[in-house]
C-alpha cells in the first residue's frame, strides 16, 4: 500500500493547529479579560482539540481508503467488494479515540495576584481619562499575565499537537495492519498491491 | 377546513401502505418493513403546531375561537395566564397542566356543556390573577421567578423588570413584592394542553396561543422556542392600533426566525372596527411596512368577531333570535356582547339597504364574507398540506421502490427461464453473468460512497466552510449589536435571537446536507441503473434511499439529543441573569459557543454518514444476496419444458399485479406533485 497519506496528512495537522492558534487567540484579545479567559480557555480549548483531532481523523481515513483502494486496482471485484464489508472505518473509529490532555494555566501566586490587579486596573481604565504616564503603567502590568496566559496556552496547543500527530501515526499503523491481514486473508499477491513497500 | 386536503391524501397513502403489506408474500424486495410501519404511524400522529402570536389584546384568543369554531376558552384566562396553550382534538374534554416545579395535573370531562364544566373551572381557577395585580407584568415576574431571576425573599430587580416590560414600575415596588411572596414554582403553569372535541377533520391539528407580549416587544423563552417548532406562525394585530406601531415593529424584528419565511403570516384583525377604506390603507402600509418579512398574500384583514357570530347563529333559527340573545346577556363587565350586537346589527342594516332579506342564510353569508375568514383558512389549508406532503412523499417512494424491485425480479426471472426453455446450455453461463454484473454494480455503488466520505467528510470540505462562514457572519452581527445596544435587557433580547438564528441556521445546514446526500444516492443509483440495463439488459435492485436516510436519522438521535442539550445549555448560560461586567464578554463567549456549534455540526455529518453507508452497505447486500440467491435457485432447479412454461405464466401474473400498483403509486405521486 502506498504511503501517501502520512505526507498528506502532516501539513493539514500544521494547517489545523494554525487556524486552531488563530481561533483560540480571540480570547486573548485586548477586550477580553485576563480573568475572563483563564476561566473560558481551559474548558473552552480541549474541546476545540478534540474537535480538530476527530476531524483530522476523518481526513486521514479518506486518504488511507484511497490508498487501500489503489493497491487493490487489480484486484478481482469479489476482493474489493470484501474490503469494503470489512469495515475498516469502522474498525478504526470503534478502537481509537482521542483523549486531549487538560490545559493547565501558570497559577503561581505573583502571576495571579498581577491578574487581579490587571482585571481591576482595566476596569478602572474605562471610567478615568488616565494620563499618559498613568496608561503606560497599566499597560505594564495588564501586558504580563496576559502574555503568561498566551504562552500557557501556546505550549498547550504545540503539546496537544505533538499528542494527535502520534495519535494519528497509530491509527495510520492499525489501518495498514487491518489491510496487510485483510491481503493476506484474501490471498491477494504481493505483486498485485501497488507501491506496496 | 384547514388540513383537509392533507387528510385526504394522507388516506390515500396509508391505503397503498396496507395494500403493499398485503401483497408482499415475504418477498426481499429493499423495503424494511419494521420501518415502513413505524413511519405510517408517525404519519398518522402527526402534529401541526399553528403558533398564535401577539400583543395583548390584539385579539389572538377571539381568533383562535374563531379559526375553532368553537368559543374554547374565556378570553381573560388567555391573557392573565403566562403559560403557553396547546389545544388539541379530542374525544373527551380534558386539561392538562404543567406546573413550572415539573408536576402534572390532568382533569378530565364527560360533560358536553361547555360553560359549566369543571375543566373551564379549573382552567379559570389556575389563571385567576386578583385585579390588583393587573397593573404589573405578572407574566414577566412568573418567567424570571422560572428562570430564577427573581427569587422571594431577595431584592426584586425593579429597574430591569421596569426596561424589560417597558411599565413604569415606580412606586409598585411593594405590589411586586407581594405578588412575587404569593407566587411558588408549583403555582406558576408552564403548559396547558387542552383537549377539546373540535369540530376540525384535521386530527393532528395544534393550535398553540403564546403569553401576550409585553409593551416593549419582550418574548418569554418558551415562546421563543415554539416559535422555531411550530409550522406555521400567525402574527395578530389590530387594524384598530398603528400599523406602524414601533413595538410592534420591535416585536417583529427581534422574534422573526431567519429562515422559513414562508411559513409566517400577518393578521391584521378587528377589520370590522374599520371602513372599507381604512382596512385598504392599513393592509397597502402593512404591505409596504412589513414586506421584507411576510409575502404580500400572507398579510391579511380578518374579523374574528363576524364568524364568531357566524358560527352561533348555527345554532339559532333566526337572526334576531341571536340578537335577543346577546342583549339578554349584555352587562357592563363584559363588553363582548355590546360589540357582537354591534357587529350583527351592521350586518343587518347593510342587509335591508341592499333591499335583501335578512334570512338566515343570507346573514351567514354575509357574516363569513366581512369576517374574511374564507380567505384565511384557504392560506392556512394551502399551507399545511405543504410541509407534510413531504412525510407522504418520502412513504410513497419506498413503496414504490419496493414494487420496482419486485418487477425487476420477475422480469429478470422470465428472461431467464425464457432462456433456459429455448437455450438450456448456456443457461448456466448466463447466470454467472448475471451474478457478476450484480457484484460490479455493488462495486460501483461502494466506490461512490467513499467518494461521498471525501465530499463531506475531513477538514477540506465544502460543508465545513458554510458552517465557518456562517459563525463569522453572526460573530460580526452580535458584535454590531453589542456595541449599538446600551441596555442590558435588549443586549439579552438580541443575543437570545442570534444565538436561536444561528443554530437554526447551522440546523438547516445539517438537514440541507441530508438532503443533499439523498439526492446524490438516488442520482448515482438511477445513472448506475441505466448503465447496467443498456450495457447487460439487466434490472438491478434498487435501495430505498428514502428509507436508509430515515433511519440514519433515528439511529443519529443520541446526537440530535446532545445538540439539544447543547442549546438549552446555550440559552441558560445566557440567560442565567449576567452583570454588566460579565456582558462585556459576551463577544467572546458567544464566539466560543459558535465554535463548539459549529465542530458540533459537523461531528454530527460524520456520524451521520457512517450510519446512513452502513445501513446502505447492508441493505444493498441483502438484496444482492437475495437475488443470487434466487439465480443459483433457478441454476439448480432441473425443470421440464411445460413447468418452466407454467412458471412463466405465475412470474408474468405477479408482475402484472405489481405493475398496477406501482400505478396506483405514480399516480398517488404525482398528484402530491
Amino acid at each position: 500500500m502506498n504511503r501517501c497519506a502520512a505526507a498528506r496528512i502532516a501539513s493539514d495537522i500544521k494547517k489545523e493547529f494554525a487556524d486552531l492558534r488563530a481561533d483560540l487567540g480571540y480570547h486573548l484579545g485586548p477586550e477580553v479579560t485576563v480573568s475572563h479567559a483563564r476561566r473560558l480557555l481551559p474548558e473552552h480549548a480541549p474541546k476545540m482539540v478534540l474537535a480538530r483531532a476527530r476531524l483530522l481523523r476523518d481526513t486521514l481515513l479518506n486518504y488511507l481508503m484511497e490508498d487501500a483502494m489503489a493497491a487493490l486496482e487489480k484486484a478481482p471485484t469479489k476482493v474489493k467488494n470484501a474490503f469494503y464489508d470489512s469495515e475498516p472505518r469502522k474498525h478504526i473509529t470503534s478502537t481509537f479515540s482521542f483523549a486531549p490532555s487538560e490545559l493547565r494555566l501558570s497559577s503561581d501566586l505573583c502571576t495571579l495576584a498581577a491578574g487581579v490587579a490587571a482585571d481591576a486596573v482595566t476596569s478602572i481604565k474605562k471610567r478615568l481619562v488616565a494620563s499618559s504616564s498613568c496608561s503606560g503603567v497599566v499597560a505594564g502590568i495588564t501586558e504580563y499575565p496576559r502574555k503568561r496566559l498566551k504562552e500557557d496556552l501556546d505550549d498547550y496547543l504545540a503539546r496537544s499537537e505533538q499528542a494527535v500527530s502520534e495519535w494519528l501515526a497509530e491509527v495510520e499503523k492499525a489501518f495498514v495492519a487491518h489491510f496487510e491481514r485483510f491481503c493476506r486473508e484474501q490471498g491477494v499477491p504481493d505483486y498485485e498491491r501497488a507501491g506496496s513497500p | 377546513m384547514i388540513g383537509q386536503r392533507f387528510q385526504e391524501k394522507k388516506r390515500a397513502v396509508l391505503d397503498i401502505v396496507e395494500r403493499y403489506k398485503a401483497c408482499r408474500e415475504g418477498m426481499e424486495d429493499g423495503v424494511d418493513l419494521d420501518f415502513l410501519e413505524q413511519r405510517a404511524r408517525a404519519l398518522e400522529e402527526e402534529r401541526y403546531i399553528l403558533l398564535v402570536i401577539g400583543e395583548v389584546k390584539a385579539g389572538k384568543s377571539t381568533l383562535i375561537n374563531a379559526l375553532l369554531g368553537e368559543r374554547i376558552l374565556p378570553t381573560h384566562v388567555l391573557q392573565s395566564s403566562s403559560a403557553i396553550i396547546e389545544i388539541c382534538k379530542s374525544d373527551k374534554k380534558f386539561v392538562k397542566v404543567r406546573y413550572a416545579d415539573g408536576h402534572e395535573e390532568i382533569i378530565s370531562d364527560d360533560v358536553a356543556t361547555l360553560d359549566v364544566d369543571k375543566v373551564s373551572e379549573h382552567l379559570r381557577r389556575i389563571a385567576a390573577l386578583p385585579d390588583r395585580f393587573r397593573e404589573i407584568p405578572t407574566t414577566l415576574i412568573d418567567d424570571w421567578i422560572v428562570q430564577g431571576r427573581i427569587v422571594p425573599g431577595q431584592p426584586v430587580p425593579i429597574d430591569e423588570l421596569q426596561a424589560a416590560s417597558g411599565l413604569p414600575l415606580d412606586r409598585r415596588e411593594n405590589l411586586i413584592e407581594e405578588y412575587i411572596q404569593g407566587r411558588q414554582l408549583k403555582d406558576i403553569p408552564q403548559e396547558i394542553v387542552f383537549g377539546f372535541p373540535l369540530k376540525y377533520g384535521f386530527d393532528g391539528l395544534r393550535l398553540v396561543d403564546s403569553p401576550g407580549v409585553n409593551a416593549v416587544g419582550g418574548v418569554q423563552d418558551r415562546t421563543f422556542a415554539y416559535l422555531r417548532r411550530a409550522n406555521a406562525i400567525l402574527f395578530v394585530h389590530p387594524l384598530t392600533a398603528p400599523i406602524e406601531s414601533s413595538s410592534f415593529k420591535k416585536f417583529v424584528e427581534r422574534t422573526l426566525p431567519d429562515r422559513d419565511r414562508e411559513v409566517l403570516f400577518l393578521v391584521l384583525t378587528k377589520s370590522g372596527e374599520c371602513t372599507a377604506a381604512e382596512v385598504k390603507g392599513k393592509v397597502d402600509g402593512a404591505r409596504s411596512l412589513y414586506g421584507q418579512w411576510f409575502a404580500p398574500e400572507r398579510i391579511i384583514p380578518i374579523d374574528s368577531m363576524f364568524k364568531v357570530i357566524a358560527d352561533e347563529l348555527l345554532d339559532f333559527d333566526s337572526p334576531t333570535a341571536l340578537e335577543r340573545y346577546y342583549e339578554e346577556r349584555w352587562s357592563d363587565e363584559d363588553d363582548m356582547y355590546e360589540r357582537k350586537c354591534d357587529l350583527l346589527g351592521k350586518v343587518l342594516n347593510r342587509l335591508s339597504r341592499g333591499g335583501a332579506d335578512a334570512t338566515r342564510d343570507a346573514v351567514l353569508r354575509e357574516l363569513r364574507q366581512r369576517s374574511n375568514f374564507d380567505a384565511l383558512e384557504r392560506l392556512l389549508d394551502e399551507f399545511s398540506s405543504k410541509a407534510p406532503e413531504l412525510q407522504l412523499r418520502e412513504l410513497l417512494r419506498t413503496v414504490r421502490c419496493g414494487y420496482e424491485n419486485r418487477l425487476a425480479a420477475h422480469e429478470q426471472n422470465i428472461a431467464l427461464l425464457e432462456q433456459k426453455k429455448r437455450h438450456p446450455q448456456t443457461f448456466d453461463q448466463e447466470i454467472e453473468r448475471v451474478q457478476q454484473v450484480l457484484e460490479e454494480y455493488r462495486r460501483a455503488l461502494n466506490d461512490f460512497s467513499e467518494k461521498m466520505q471525501r465530499r463531506y467528510t475531513g477538514v477540506d470540505t465544502d460543508i465545513r466552510k458554510e458552517i465557518q462562514k456562517l459563525r463569522d457572519t453572526y460573530a460580526a452581527r452580535v458584535t454590531r449589536q453589542i456595541d449599538s445596544i446600551e441596555e442590558i435587557g435588549s443586549i439579552e433580547d438580541s443575543i437570545r435571537k442570534e444565538s436561536y438564528d444561528f443554530n437554526d441556521q447551522v440546523g438547516a445546514l445539517l438537514r440541507d446536507i441530508a438532503e443533499q446526500i439523498r439526492k446524490d444516492y438516488s442520482n448515482k443509483m438511477r445513472e448506475l441503473q441505466m448503465e447496467v440495463k443498456e450495457q447487460h439488459r439487466i434490472t438491478v435492485p434498487k435501495i430505498d434511499v428514502d428509507g436508509t436516510i430515515e433511519r440514519a436519522r433515528s439511529t443519529s438521535e443520541k446526537e440530535l439529543t446532545i445538540w439539544e442539550r447543547f442549546k438549552r445549555w446555550l440559552l441558560k448560560r445566557f440567560f442565567g441573569g449576567l452583570t454588566a461586567r460579565e456582558a462585556e464578554h459576551w463577544r467572546s463567549e458567544f464566539r466560543a459557543e459558535m465554535d463548539r456549534v459549529a465542530d458540533k455540526a459537523l461531528s454530527i455529518i460524520s456520524d451521520f454518514l457512517d450510519k446512513y453507508q452502513s445501513t446502505f452497505r447492508a441493505e444493498l447486500q441483502r438484496l444482492i444476496n437475495a437475488r443470487q440467491a434466487a439465480l443459483e435457485e433457478l441454476k439448480v432447479q432441473k425443470m421440464e419444458s411445460e413447468k418452466i412454461l407454467q412458471r412463466i405464466e405465475d412470474e408474468g401474473k405477479k408482475k402484472k399485479v405489481v405493475q398496477e400498483e406501482k400505478n396506483r403509486v405514480d399516480e398517488i405521486l404525482g398528484d402530491i406533485g
